[in-house]
């Protein structure tokens, strides 16, 4: 749909140039009814045609209209497209078409303060990150005045662990012991896909405190640097998520990579042939979750039919189906199951501020 | 490679893509042919009007429209003896005399012709260079790119035709807008606690508002200041494709100039402007009868058409392998490639080889349908430039406020655009350039952020002690001084052929 309109559009403007240069006086209707067509980004889904019979839980009258979600990163990333696979199962369940806005721009913060000043009528819902949300108000030097306690945890829908890896051509690591004992005795940059409080940086930093290596979080600007570092190699290992390598994880061409662990309590489904840091003796775990989020004053009987309706997705095959072929780990948590997670990964991360350099 | 091709060759033949090709090239034509705007200008419009497409559709309309306005801007420049962008200013010297012989339709012929040629050749050297430079660019790690970050800034000098003092005060603004947000280790720069601030300046609302919104308040004036009337287009005869026999004698001249293209190309910041008077220069060395340039022969126009359509492929060379724009165009065709998630360098060529190597065939197919169109509807298109201004400008801005608006669906990327707007406005009426802000906006915190990992990856050594331990930093050092001299160099290339051939009409800003 948004394809079309962004073509629309461009044909839109050719055309209209081209009939202001032909005819001298007729042109400017012809330029006019462009620029309407361009403002709705965000695709536009019909709503599903039949939906499914909702949860019994509760006869609530909602919802009456369409639902759009923020989603405060840009189209096409990690972010998105767990974004709008979760938008795409709500609209099944929920019956009324559910839209993704990317709302991007303040280091997120654009989307979230749309996200936590919406009306508590849950027609307004968003999308979060964490830890990256909760870097983003801890680093003092930011000033952003809210917390996760000014949004409604409705559910952690992705969980996507972290993983160590090295390359097979440079490093001279390449079982986590071996990496582990050499990062003791002297240091090891490892690259990130972002800087301070990303959670490939907390994974690294958790590492340091437990096991006192001397692990250099590389801070690249992005997955891609990193991976280009690591190729290249130019650092010593990468710290990323299981998404990030599960479709070359086994590849021994150029892209060829070795996984030292993936750092989660069990294995990933994605790469299942990879130990667990436990399994090694490193009882670490980190990752990177996206869920489903409101603003603070969302009606508790909508959290609750929305939280009776994600339960349903998450047994929903098709969805399933969807979230592997993305390369997305589910380990749903609901409510102040997920309230509680996000508070830990805030007492974590409170334990690092000096770390950071995030001391005022 | 030849599999990655073949793969790509799906990606290409969709039905999304061939729509975004012709658009690409239809519309190119027009933005180049308007005198009012320039490739460059015309790609930061629509780069948000892309954001909903298929990444290989998006970036090869863009990439189309690239070639296709350099060569759309040789139209007004043969005709009404006005360069549509300024890579054509060298064409009006041979072009309109030819028109005014009565051989108008032979000189779009000839423009075409060259254009074409120019344009594939680039294309074919892009697919050639571009997949082993890009497997050479994994050897570059953050000292390199901190290097090259480097060495484009020095040829900020360069970029401004003008007074460097000038360009380097726009490069120093660029800088400072680019400290904006936070620093590589996390610390948030200049935001004021505004936490709108925090992202930083968005890239492509500044770009929109410096090169449209600032030209529509430029021209908004002139036309308050003066009533030119548009000049009557020449009546059209003549045959269109050259004689075989007049070709045949063009063609060393045509591939010469385009390969001296392509290497204008690659080097950032020189453009198809600087290429034009180049191939020009060429042609004239290398003619037997130098006198009669200037009095509307083949030659005249062949070569710097060959020449400027070679600059597209060449400029996209340093992009898509080191992110390097080698054109002002290119910084612009920058953002687009951003937007769709595609990171240049190395991955480019491996993960989404598929995308990259259907956006380079695509390239090569736009050069070519680029001669057809114009075979096909050059004459017509000369209408285009008889657009009237003041029904222009309102578009423009529409189009300016939406673009900005679109691509993040942030009000304040609205506020960057118009903010921008006002301080190009303000630059352009001091003759201060525009380009080296965005330049240094793209570059500044690509410095930065590599330094700053670069010394990281030092693990302790100097910065210094560990650049010089690696050989290809050496060399971009090396690169680096050599292009402290550029700027003299170019200096004198310019003014040489500018007071040779005389003043070109009424060249159009070099945005």
């Amino acid at each position: 749909m948004k394809k079309l309109f962004a073509l629309a559009l461009a044909l839109a403007m050719t055309l209209a140039l081209v009939a202001c240069g032909g005819g001298s006086t007729s042109a400017p209707a012809a330029s006019t009814p462009a620029p309407a067509a361009s403002a709705p980004a965000a695709s536009t889904p019909a709503p599903a045609a039949s939906a499914p019979a909702a949860p019994e839980a509760k006869k609530l009258d909602w919802p009456k209209k369409d639902i759009s979600i923020v989603c405060p990163f840009k189209a096409g990333g990690a972010m998105d497209l767990s974004t709008r696979l979760t938008a795409k199962y709500l609209e099944k369940y929920l019956g009324v078409s559910v839209t993704v806005n990317n709302v991007e721009g303040g280091n997120n913060w654009v989307g979230y303060t749309q996200v936590n000043q919406a009306k508590g009528d849950g027609y307004l819902l968003g999308f979060a990150n964490y830890p990256g949300q909760v870097g983003g108000y801890l680093n003092p030097s930011a000033g952003v005045p809210l917390t996760y306690r000014d949004f409604t945890s409705i559910a952690d829908v992705v969980h996507d662990p972290n993983v160590l890896v090295v390359s097979p051509k440079y490093s001279p690591y390449k079982t986590l012991d071996e990496f582990m004992a050499a990062a003791k005795t002297q240091s090891l940059v490892v690259g990130t896909g972002g800087g301070a409080g990303s959670d490939d940086d907390v994974l690294i930093r958790k590492l340091n405190q437990q096991f006192g290596t001397q692990l250099v979080s590389g801070q690249n600007a992005n997955d891609a640097d990193a991976a280009a570092a690591l190729l290249g190699g130019h650092i010593d290992a990468r710290c990323c998520n299981v998404s990030n390598i599960y479709k070359n994880y086994k590849s021994t061409g150029d892209d060829a990579v070795i996984v030292l662990a993936v750092f989660d309590s069990e294995r990933s489904d994605f790469i299942p042939d990879i130990a667990t840091g436990k399994e090694l003796g490193y009882d670490v775990s980190g990752s990177s979750d996206r869920g489903l989020i409101g603003p603070p004053s969302l009606d508790p009987e909508i959290t609750a039919y929305l939280i009776d309706v994600l339960k349903q997705v998450e047994q929903d095959p098709d969805f399933q189906n969807d979230a592997k072929e993305q390369g997305m780990g589910i380990h749903m948590l609901f409510g102040d199951e997920f309230a509680n997670y996000i508070l830990s990964v805030e007492d974590t991360m409170k334990g690092m501020m000096v770390d950071f350099g995030w001391t005022k | 490679m030849f599999s990655a091709i073949a793969s790509s060759l799906n990606n290409l033949f969709t039905v999304e893509a061939l729509i975004g090709l012709i658009i690409g090239v239809v519309g190119g034509m027009v933005i180049g042919a308007l005198p009012g705007l320039s490739a460059t200008m015309g790609i930061a419009l629509l780069i948000p009007a892309t954001y909903g497409m298929d990444p290989t559709a998006a970036i090869l309309m863009l990439a189309a429209i690239y070639t296709s306005a350099v060569y759309g801007g040789s139209i007004s420049a043969i005709l009404i003896h006005t360069p549509g962008t300024p890579s054509s200013a060298a064409t009006c010297l041979d072009g309109y005399p030819m028109t005014q012989k009565g051989e108008a339709l032979h000189a779009i012929g000839l423009s075409t012709t060259s254009s074409v040629i120019g344009g594939v050749i680039s294309a074919i050297a892009l697919l050639l260079i571009a997949p082993p430079l890009a497997r050479v660019s994994l050897k570059f790690s953050s000292p390199e790119y901190f290097l090259i970050a480097i060495f484009g800034l020095t040829l900020i000098a360069s970029l401004s035709s003008g007074s460097m003092i000038k360009g380097l005060l726009a490069g120093a603004i660029g800088l400072v807008a680019g400290l904006i947000g936070f620093s590589p280790d996390g610390y948030a720069r200049y935001t004021f606690k505004i936490p709108a601030l925090l992202g930083g300046v968005s890239l492509i609302p500044a770009m929109i508002g410096l090169f449209s919104i600032s030209q529509v308040m430029i021209q908004s004036e002139e036309r308050g200041l003066n009533t030119t009337t548009v000049k009557e287009v020449a009546e059209l005869k003549g045959r269109f494709l050259p004689p075989w026999k007049e070709f045949k004698g063009l063609i060393p001249l045509i591939g010469e100039c385009s390969l001296v293209g392509v290497l204008i190309g690659i080097l950032p910041g020189a453009g198809g402007d600087i290429a034009s008077w180049v191939g020009l220069n060429l042609a004239k060395n290398g003619s037997k009868h130098p006198e009669k340039f200037g009095t509307g022969i083949p030659e005249g126009v062949a070569a710097p058409e060959a020449a400027n359509n070679a600059v597209t492929g060449g400029a996209l060379i340093p992009l898509l392998t080191l992110g390097i724009p080698g054109s002002s165009t290119a910084s612009v065709l920058l953002g687009g490639l951003t937007i769709h998630g595609l990171q240049p360098g190395y991955q480019l060529f491996s993960e989404f080889a598929d995308i990259t190597y259907a956006v380079i065939l695509g390239f090569l197919a736009a050069n070519i349908l680029m001669g057809l169109v114009g075979w096909a509807a050059g004459k017509y298109l000369v209408n285009v430039s008889k657009v009237p201004i003041p029904l222009l400008l309102p578009c423009i801005t529409v189009f300016s406020v939406l673009g900005s608006y679109a691509a993040s669906q942030n009000i304040n990327d609205v506020y960057v655009a118009i903010v921008f707007g006002m301080i190009g406005y303000l630059m352009r009426k001091y003759g201060v350039p525009v380009a080296p802000v965005v330049l240094a906006l793209i570059l500044g915190p690509m410095a930065d952020s590599h330094l700053f990992m670069g010394i990281l990856q030092a693990n302790g050594q100097p910065m210094l002690q560990y650049m010089f331990s690696r050989p290809i930093c050496i060399g971009i050092f090396a690169l680096i001084i050599l292009a402290l001299f550029a700027p003299l160099i170019s200096k004198f290339i310019s003014e040489k052929f500018q007071s040779k051939f005389g003043k070109v009409g009424e060249a159009a800003e070099d945005v």
